[in-house]
């Protein structure tokens, strides 16, 4: 007996270890395809019709693995590091991780690929500007592509306030930061949602993901490191002559408390989640038009704030101009790379040229009809669906899930508008705050020959966790005007210096983006 | 060659397969535990020597070039390292000061617990919040935290007092760390110790019943006495991780404003390699951590053991 239950034990024990041995063999077999992608938590791989419709495409299964959004590039960081990558992998990275893996051959070299032989569909939309994100200059100067972008040209930067909130306290939407601050302050002190109780704030200041973002710093004359000024001089962002009033701006709202008063603890899209959940009067970060019909649908939304309204309101703008100024990078949505290690690059090569064609995107953002939609209109991209197939629609397509979103010359794809109704707040929405924005168009630095060498050794020194604490302890009131400026005289230019200079140096002293001028 | 000492061998040999045959399937039992150990902690051990080169994954680790000890040389030459290592070295300290006695104490509040019943409710509340992962715990203590809406903070305001910035703030960051880890951990500490007490003759506690003893003499001269050389094995232990605070909650409760105290080796090494890709540079970074932790654990061993008391080794 006691033999047997031994045994029994050893048994299960070492067929325990089994799984972790048969994980890699079992998911070789037969013609599979996988893939690496950053997708919704509402997004359902297994079983999921759109993606074994895309699969049939090319005769073969596509397998994704999909880490959750929030830790997505630790994720990709681990599997990257493993050296066991699937055939398909969405990178979303064009810095300095992204050349070090191309440069450590992990990612295959697509010059050979990219051409309208072998990827008529990629070659045929994607331009130059928006290759240059992907583009990796080789140790010998040379430049190769490893990986190609996901393009998405259209939506308009965009804040969302709560229209009901501002209806009730007779406010318009803001324009300018004296105006947005006003409001903010209103929302905190004028008990906007009725309840009785001064518990709402104006928004908060997300330093993950928007610290410096463009919907807030024009109007304070700020404009990216990487573009030079009228005598070609490059500006590190934090030490141009508007960055403190900027800071100062924010530093006054927090001592007002319209600005969230632990805004510093904010973590991904935590903002969004207090703006859902009724405590927030405005969301600003990574917001674009086609948002507001997501967030209208979105069920913590709806649930926390059932008479909620929300509008969506231009990028700020300076004091007496009409329009607001918005530096805009051209709109690489993250990017998919093929592994150089591949057995399948063939196929792999097949299917990421495909994904640029309507016919993938629409499979991939609409769905199947009779599945995730009735009719499908090509014109303006409008998704007709019944109650059901907006259920189905959550489920199995999303804009996450695209190879490429949209291409320039096309109208939007619409991820979450599900009536004529959305569609019309969208089309309004749109238009409106087209009309208010000035979209001043530089390339990113990330694409500068010794961009990710420079970055290394910053994150190495710790400069910019540095920098985080002095700017957040300075909005806090922390620290006051002296120190701030002694940190980025003594520690945050000198570290920064080496940056500016390879921008000057660029194309032979001619400089980076210096056909680019300052409004 | 002595033929006693040849006999002697032999004998000892096999007495030694007698023992493990005896005690065949025990033996048996540990296998997959022993594997587990081999397979996942120590072939990856040579995963160090990325320490010492530029590691690149097409060239691997026979093909990757020494770089010589670059980036021990970038480490010891970083201001940030410096703040790290005193931060971490400063907050395990604490915690070794104010987390170690409690699981101890608690174990000998509970042995003096008489009503079962009692006993077992306790024991059991007290080892639920090690069931809870630090995300859920960190989310319940930032709502009790928070300056909006956050229980401790009305009750201050009730009182008449002013908001607290607890979360962000140095001087409360190290206080948070501990005395989470205290209600998290310390519950689920006493075991070992329950376990030591449980191995302690009730004859001593009758025989000192008869000689008149009280309550806190049996605890001083029985119970402690009893449990000392697992306290000594546990302090030992502790030690040789002085350097690790855990990943986890550290991060959970970081934020802009407590960086100064809060950035620690495991945070610092997640930002550099996870986040950052220099796994090189983090490999040197956990390595030192390491060797560090090991010396510390050799050394308090040595001194328990010149001190006459329990040893690991």
């Amino acid at each position: 007996m006691k033999r047997t239950l031994a045994i029994t034990i050893v048994l299960a024990m070492t067929l325990a270890l089994v799984p972790f041995a048969l994980t890699t063999s079992a998911s070789a077999a037969g013609e599979t395809l996988t893939m690496l992608q950053r997708l919704p938590a509402t997004y359902v791989v297994e079983g999921n019709p759109v993606i074994k419709a895309w699969g049939d495409l090319y005769g073969i299964t596509i397998e994704i693995e999909a880490p959750p959004i929030s830790s997505y590039a630790d994720r990709r960081n681990v599997i990257m590091a493993s050296g066991d990558l699937p055939d398909l992998i969405y990178l979303n990275d064009t810095t300095a991780l992204y050349t070090q893996w191309a440069k450590d051959g992990l990612l295959l070299n697509l010059d050979k690929y990219f051409t309208p032989e072998v990827m008529p569909n990629a070659t045929a939309v994607l331009r130059e500007d928006e290759l240059f994100p992907v583009t990796v200059t080789n140790d010998d100067g040379t430049k190769s592509l490893y990986s190609l972008p996901r393009v998405q040209t259209k939506p308009m930067d965009v804040i969302i306030y709560r229209a009901d909130w501002l209806e009730k306290l007779g406010l318009e939407v803001p324009r300018t930061p004296k105006e947005f601050a006003d409001v903010m302050l209103a929302f905190t002190t004028q008990d906007p949602d009725g309840n009785g109780i001064n518990d709402t704030f104006g928004w908060s200041l997300n330093t993950a993901m928007g610290p410096e973002h463009r919907n807030l710093v024009g109007p304070f004359g700020i404009y990216p490191t990487e573009v030079p000024d009228a005598n070609g001089v490059y500006t590190l962002q934090q030490a141009q002559p508007g960055y403190k009033a900027y800071l100062d701006w924010c530093r006054e709202m927090y001592v007002a408390g319209s600005l969230d008063p632990e805004f510093y603890i904010t973590k991904m899209y935590e903002d969004d989640d207090l703006f859902f959940a009724g405590k927030f009067g405005a969301v600003y970060s990574n917001k674009v038009v086609e948002h507001l019909t997501g967030i209208m649908t979105n069920e913590a939304f709806i649930g926390a704030n059932p008479n909620g309204r929300i509008v969506a309101g231009p990028p700020l703008m300076a004091e007496g101009k009409e329009v607001a100024d918005v530096w805009y990078n051209p709109q690489v949505w993250g990017n998919y790379a093929v592994n150089a290690d591949s057995k399948k690059i063939d196929l792999a090569i097949k299917v990421l040229d495909a994904g640029y064609t309507d016919e993938v995107n629409e499979l991939l953002m609409a769905g199947i009809e009779g599945v995730t939609y009735t009719t499908f209109d090509k014109e303006t991209r409008f998704a007709a669906k019944t109650p059901e197939q907006v259920t189905e629609a959550t489920k199995y397509c999303a804009s996450y899930a695209t190879i490429n979103y949209q291409r320039a010359d096309k109208g939007l794809l619409i991820a979450t508008a599900n009536s004529e109704a959305d569609l019309e707040v969208f089309n309004e929405a749109q238009n409106r705050v087209s009309a208010l924005t000035n979209r001043i168009s530089s390339l990113s630095g990330s694409g500068v020959p010794g961009y990710g060498d420079l970055a290394v050794a910053r994150t190495e020194s710790g400069i910019d966790d540095a920098w985080k604490e002095i700017r957040t302890k300075y909005i806090t009131g922390e620290i006051g005007e002296a120190e701030l400026e002694a940190f980025l005289t003594e520690k945050m230019i000198p570290a920064y210096q080496p940056l500016l200079d390879l921008y000057a140096a660029y194309d032979g002293g001619a400089g980076f983006n210096a056909d680019v001028k300052l409004p | 060659m002595n033929t006693a000492n040849v006999i002697s061998r032999n004998s000892r040999r096999t007495s030694t397969f007698a023992y493990l045959f005896k005690r065949r399937w025990l033996y048996l039992m540990c296998l997959p535990g022993l594997a587990f150990l081999v397979i996942f902690k120590y072939v990856p051990i040579y995963g160090i020597i990325m320490a010492f080169q530029d590691f690149s994954f097409k060239k691997g680790f026979f093909g990757s070039p020494f770089n010589h000890f670059k980036h021990f040389v970038t480490l010891f030459s970083s201001d940030r390292f410096y703040r790290v290592l005193g931060n971490s070295i400063t907050l395990s300290v604490l915690r070794l000061l104010f987390s170690f006695p409690i699981p101890v104490i608690l174990a000998l509040l509970l042995n003096e617990i008489r009503t079962r019943w009692f006993k077992r409710t306790t024991q059991t509340l007290m080892y639920m919040p090690h069931f809870i992962s630090w995300v859920v715990l960190s989310g319940i203590v930032v709502n009790f935290l928070s300056m909006n809406d956050g229980l401790i903070n009305d009750l201050i305001m009730f009182t008449g007092g002013a908001k607290v910035n607890f979360l962000g703030s140095n001087s409360w960051f190290r206080s948070i760390i501990i005395i989470t880890n205290i209600w998290k951990e310390a519950g689920w500490g006493t075991v070992i110790y329950l376990a030591s007490l449980a191995s302690i003759n009730p004859e001593y506690y009758e025989a000192a019943t008869v000689d008149g003893a009280n309550r806190f003499q049996k605890i001083r001269h029985i119970t402690l006495p009893g449990i000392a050389g697992t306290i000594v094995i546990m302090l030992v232990l502790s030690i040789g991780g002085l350097m690790n605070n855990g990943f986890e909650q550290i991060y959970l409760f970081q934020n802009d404003l407590n960086l100064a105290v809060s950035d620690v080796f495991e945070t610092y090494t997640y930002k550099i390699g996870i986040v950052g890709g220099q796994y090189s540079y983090s490999t040197a970074v956990g390595l030192f951590k390491n060797i560090v932790g090991t010396i510390l654990i050799f050394t308090s061993n040595t001194i328990a053991k010149k001190l006459g008391g329990a040893t690991l080794y």
